[in-house]
């Protein structure tokens, strides 16, 4: 018989790292904008 | 009908303040002990004496109770307006005796400035500031943020019931996370340790490789990951954010500031499971939609410029400031003088638009909130589809914000009624500044960075500047911080008893 133990900390631990990922990838969206609004200045 | 005070609300009032006094003072044993820890025996003392004024204050305040002192939602409004200044009066003792700070009025502006996580200050030597001094100014920030009634109230006296939820509304939280006050102010501090230990883990591996030591690299990566994720701006050394001159810690504090932005709910919805709430809510699209457009403005106004066009200073100058600003935290890599002079008029109006417009709503973040220019934005449309479609025709508008939403017309006007009361206390700070003959767009910039909490300066905040002027940005820092209705309830009340005394007094 498999034994599951559910870990109540696992959503908190996915969640916090959905969130940093989109952090990262937001900053570097808007890095990208401002240098192109910068080059058609 | 406006209704006054009775002899009992103020003992009632006085006993919750008195409460929030001892907490503050209960607070001040952090900094007294980084005082022993580092040896420093002149600030210990600083804090022994702050606590025994806290403590002796709080209880004499806290023993005016009556039998029953149930909280109704007039006094909540009362204590929580009161509770910021009681709480910066005590704070500000330590930090006076220090001796940095030209008179207890400054000490005060540093004290309000860090519980409503502004970031604005007054010290004279903060390169040689004391770890224990440092690390109270940081802790106002982290007290503040978390919100000083519901942190006090509900952690160090376990609060519990209706009077807590006034409270906690009270404050400026209008949604609750979970249905049990004391379970949301605990998820609030769960959400935030995690934040705190892993950007101070971050920063203080980053101070290390800079080659700074490694207790001073610790105390440096708590500050800044409190000052960050409370959205403060307070920081260490007088260069700010530019001492470090690493676009790593620039990275690194930033997701610190979006991080501490983002409403609790949204953190709560994210961390429960539901990860598509991030794309779908209305409150976050609007913040990325302003972000992104004021972005987009920085890099056009310093492609323009002779100092900052190039691709690291569109980055680091440009959308640091644009995160740092929108998020209220107030973090800076420039110095004051350079906003106006160097930085071109495009860029520095984005910068102000994104300190103005500040970050969501039930988050440590200031200024308008995302959620507002969204329903105001959502309000337009529904009237033009009205004016548009068939006398019949019924329209109504939705959004989704933590759950299918059906806008109704007193959440419109209440959004509308805070924008306006923001719009009149920038534009009213700035009039402050002018009549005291600063130029238009330096105070316009420091009036809307105090009221939003954000703590960025063009220069005028500083030991020399006009009495009067430090308490116009004090008022603006506390009433931007409690979102207003705190505050004019308080007002309200106080007129209303007086008048109600002078009635009862005429023949």
């Amino acid at each position: 018989m498999e034994i599951r133990f559910h870990n109540p900390y696992r959503h908190s631990v996915l969640g916090l790292l959905a969130e940093l990922t989109v952090f990262v990838g937001f900053m570097a969206v808007m890095a990208v904008l401002a240098l192109v609004f910068s080059w058609l200045a | 009908m406006w209704v006054g005070l009775k002899k009992r609300d103020v003992r009632i009032i006085a006993h919750y303040v008195g409460l929030l006094v001892v907490a503050v003072g209960l607070a001040m044993t952090v900094p007294l002990a980084t005082a022993l820890f580092s040896a420093e025996w002149d600030p210990a003392l600083d804090y022994l004496a702050g606590i025994s004024v806290a403590g002796g204050a709080g209880l004499v305040l806290a023993s005016a109770a009556p039998r029953e002192s149930v909280l109704s939602r007039q006094n909540a409004l009362i204590v929580t307006a009161l509770a910021w200044v009681a709480a910066s009066i005590v704070g500000a003792v330590p930090l006076y005796l220090s001796g940095q700070y030209g008179s207890y009025l400054d000490a005060l502006f540093d004290a309000v400035s860090g519980f409503t996580t502004s970031g604005l200050t007054l010290v004279r030597d903060l390169d040689h500031l004391a770890h224990a001094h440092n690390m109270w100014r940081h802790l106002t920030h982290l007290i503040g943020g978390q919100g000083i009634v519901v942190a006090a109230l509900t952690l160090a006296f376990g609060m519990r019931g209706g009077g807590a939820v006034s409270l906690y509304l009270a404050e400026g939280r209008d949604e609750r996370i979970l249905p049990n006050v004391v379970h949301t102010a605990r998820f609030i501090w769960f959400v935030t340790a995690v934040y705190v230990a892993l950007g101070t883990i971050a920063l203080t591996v980053h101070n290390l490789l800079l080659g700074m030591e490694a207790g001073r690299s610790f105390l440096h990566a708590f500050w800044a990951t409190i000052a960050c994720y409370d959205t403060g701006g307070f920081g260490p050394q007088s260069q700010n954010a530019l001492y470090y001159h690493s676009p790593w810690f620039e990275a690194i504090t930033v997701m610190l500031m979006i991080g501490g932005t983002l409403n609790f709910n949204l953190h709560a919805d994210i961390w429960r499971g539901d990860r598509r709430e991030l794309f779908k809510n209305i409150e976050a699209r609007t913040l990325a939609v302003h972000f992104a457009l004021l972005s987009a403005a920085v890099g056009l106004g310093l492609g323009a410029t002779q100092y900052f066009s190039g691709e690291w200073a569109v980055i680091r100058k440009g959308v640091y400031h644009i995160f740092s600003a929108h998020s209220g935290t107030g973090h800076q890599s420039l110095y004051p003088s350079q906003w106006t002079r160097d930085y071109g008029d495009l860029a520095l109006v984005a910068v102000i638009l994104a300190m103005a417009l500040g970050g969501m709503a039930s988050s440590t973040a200031g200024g308008i909130k995302a959620i507002r220019t969204a329903l105001i934005g959502k309000g337009i449309v529904q009237r033009v589809k009205m004016a548009i479609a068939p006398q019949s025709a019924v329209v109504a508008a939705k959004y989704h914000h933590l759950t299918e939403v059906r806008m109704r017309p007193d959440t419109l006007s209440l959004a509308l009624l805070i924008f306006a009361l923001y719009v009149i206390t920038y534009v009213t700070g700035a009039m402050a500044g002018l009549m005291y003959g600063y130029p238009a767009r330096e105070a316009l910039f420091e009036s809307i960075s105090a009221t939003a909490n954000v703590g960025l300066s063009a220069g005028i905040t500083a030991p020399s500047m006009p009495t009067g002027l430090k308490w116009v940005y004090m008022i603006q820092m506390w009433i931007g911080r409690l979102e207003f209705i705190a505050v004019l309830g308080l007002v309200a009340s106080v007129v209303a008893s007086v008048r109600g005394r002078k009635r009862r007094g005429r023949p």
